[in-house]
């Protein structure tokens, strides 16, 4: 079994530096994704509603 | 406008008879952020907030042309027979996760969901150790992750049943 992380507090003083944050890795990961994968669709990790 | 941005607050846990999803939708009625999604490029690991950050629409404008469920992790109450994962009684989505996925920390995060959690309160802290890297949306998803966010993956007999 392997661990490798500490789970981390982000505060709420620093809430908006860490969503900004977020954001910047998000825009930097979409334009690799972008640019390396023609894939479209992948399922989302959560709620997921019954089609009617 | 929302207290919970406004004034740099999040709102304390509060007990919910009904089970919470903890990688809801920001639309889902009762919504609210309790993790930011942060590490490094292919490394995501989510913070969890010292507080409830209800869902209004200067939350969801702080993540600008990212999807909000790339940056936010957002709990709300369980959709039950409403979500995909559901079977009736339990969510096949955790069983999955915890089924399929190393643990990624030995130590519970400070996360202010738990206590009304539907993982948590299902598959107790085998899911809390799997957390941190449960993205609810994200571009370079591993193979177990994928499996375990699709409603079709049948759902893997534990060893030794």
């Amino acid at each position: 079994m392997e661990y490798q992380y500490a789970p981390n507090i982000v505060s709420m003083d620093g809430f908006s530096d860490a969503v900004a944050a977020s954001v910047s890795l998000s825009l930097e990961e979409q334009q690799q994704y972008s640019a390396s994968s023609s894939s479209s669709f992948e399922p989302t990790m959560g709620y997921f509603p019954v089609e009617p | 406008m929302s207290t919970g941005v406004a004034n740099g607050q999040g709102a304390p846990a509060r007990s919910h008879a009904v089970p919470l999803c903890p990688s809801a939708q920001p639309t889902q009625d009762g919504a609210f952020a309790f993790g930011v999604v942060g590490g490094a490029p292919g490394e995501r690991r989510v913070g969890y907030l010292e507080g409830r950050v209800p869902v209004t629409d200067e939350l969801l404008a702080m993540t600008g042309p990212v999807k909000p469920t790339h940056v936010f992790r957002f709990g709300a109450p369980c959709a039950g027979s409403g979500c995909s994962h559901f079977d009736g009684s339990d969510c096949n989505l955790a069983t999955k996760l915890v089924q399929l996925m190393p643990p990624v920390s030995k130590s519970l995060p400070a996360c202010q969901l738990r206590p009304d959690c539907r993982w948590w309160k299902q598959e107790g802290k085998a899911a809390c150790m799997r957390c941190p890297v449960i993205m609810t949306d994200c571009y370079t998803r591993s193979e177990e992750q994928a499996l375990a966010a699709n409603p079709n993956t049948p759902v893997p007999v534990p060893v030794g049943v």
